[in-house]
């Protein structure tokens, strides 16, 4: 399967969050297992640093029961919108053997 | 194009922030400054803030993804001008809840129709436009072992950008007091009836007009224009000025009939008669609308 890296929607609840339309949510990283049914993890606790107009995101969903998963989406999404996910890279089919699979994201915003 | 902000770039960062700013963008300013647009402009350079063009919370707030404004956000806001004299919008801005200017814009002349200038009690719609434009993802991914993470890395850049509707005046939307003609939705004062000539595709008015009061003449002369008047290669009447068209309207028949895409013709000439301001107003029309 090829590996896709992509924006998605979330940018527009971003834009919905800041014209006062959706009250502002949390940026948990998350990730769609190969269970059955697919499942998403959520970290609450994510870290986030901004210098400037930079902004950087660091977050590790843990799996609720650490086993061997294949990841096969992995991103950062708004909490309670996780269909409108911010940036994704999906297709990766990587083996987890441990709880945790980090997402980083580092954004700058210019003119 | 309306132009970013140093403050308003920093707003969006710290909103995505964590929510480091809950301030939300949703007031809209106008002036009639005319200093150009800079990142450092923190506020309009001259802002009204009375009668109806003071800072208001734009009307309309939507988010729009489509073809021609991808990841956007719309604000829009109808001001009424509550002045009894004319006033020109020069600038507009859009700003948060917490008063930061996210970004600001300056008219070129002309680029509003009617030249900016919004007649007592009459409105201006001011649209502005943002928008988040995200760049190429740059992407990395660790290999996963025993002790380490599986670690996804994602770095991009979002370009924020932001433009301001140009059809913020129509002279067409002017109202006109029953039974009376105007232009622009300023009355004739004592209008005699139009004496009317046709050429193709357009119509000439010449309309005597008198008045004691002389702000009523100045509402109409500095509308004037020199006006240059042909035929096209296509046979049909052109009108050319300076000035922006306006539209006349003209109580016929129980209703107001508009004329679009009028000039009044300089120079207007005043003359006194006792108490009395007396001018003649030469109106063309022209076949052709804006460029």
């Amino acid at each position: 399967m090829a590996v896709v890296t992509e924006w998605g929607r979330g940018i527009v609840k971003l834009l919905e969050f800041m014209g006062g339309l959706y009250s502002y949510t949390t940026i948990p990283g998350y990730k769609v297992t190969d269970e059955d049914p697919a499942r998403v993890e959520y970290d609450t606790t994510y870290t986030h640093t901004r210098t400037g107009n930079l902004v950087e995101l660091n977050t590790a969903p843990q799996l609720s029961t650490p086993d061997t998963y294949n990841v096969v989406e992995a991103g950062i999404g708004w909490y309670s919108h996780t269909l409108n996910y911010l940036v994704r890279v999906t297709g990766t089919e990587d083996a987890v053997t441990n709880s945790n699979t980090v997402v980083n994201l580092s954004l700058t915003f210019t003119r | 194009m309306a132009t970013i902000t140093d403050a308003g770039l920093e707003y969006f960062a710290k909103f995505f922030n964590h929510n480091e700013s809950s301030d939300i963008i949703n007031k809209i300013r106008i002036g009639s400054g005319i200093t150009a647009e800079a990142v450092g402009n923190t506020d309009l350079a001259t802002k009204y803030t009375n009668l109806g063009f003071e800072e208001a919370t734009a009307s309309t707030i939507e988010v729009l993804n489509t073809t021609a404004h991808p990841y956007t956000i719309h604000l829009q806001k109808v001001f009424t001008n509550g002045a009894t004299v004319d006033r020109e919008v020069w600038e507009c801005g859009a700003f948060t809840s917490g008063g930061v200017c996210v970004a600001r814009h300056v008219f070129s002349p002309y680029e509003l129709k009617n030249a900016g200038i919004v007649q007592a009690g009459q409105t201006i719609t001011i649209d502005i436009y943002i928008q988040i434009t995200p760049d190429d993802i740059t992407y990395e991914k660790s290999a996963e072992t025993e002790s380490a993470d599986l670690t996804y890395s994602f770095e991009s850049n979002f370009i924020i950008s932001a433009t301001v509707g140009t059809d913020a005046i129509d002279p067409s939307t002017y109202t006109c007091e029953r039974g009376k003609i105007c232009f622009n939705g300023v009355v004739l004062p004592n209008a005699s009836p139009p004496m009317v000539t046709e050429a193709r595709g357009g119509k000439t008015w010449v309309i005597k007009c008198a008045t004691q009061t002389y702000a009523d003449v100045t509402k109409l002369v500095n509308k004037q224009g020199l006006v240059n008047v042909g035929v096209s290669v296509t046979g049909y009447q052109y009108a050319t000025s300076l000035q922006r068209y306006g539209t006349l309207k003209i109580w016929e028949n129980g209703t107001h009939t508009a004329y679009n895409n009028c000039l009044i013709a300089g120079p207007v000439n005043v003359e006194t008669f006792g108490l009395w301001y007396l001018f003649e107003l030469t109106i063309i029309q022209s076949y052709y609308g804006e460029v």
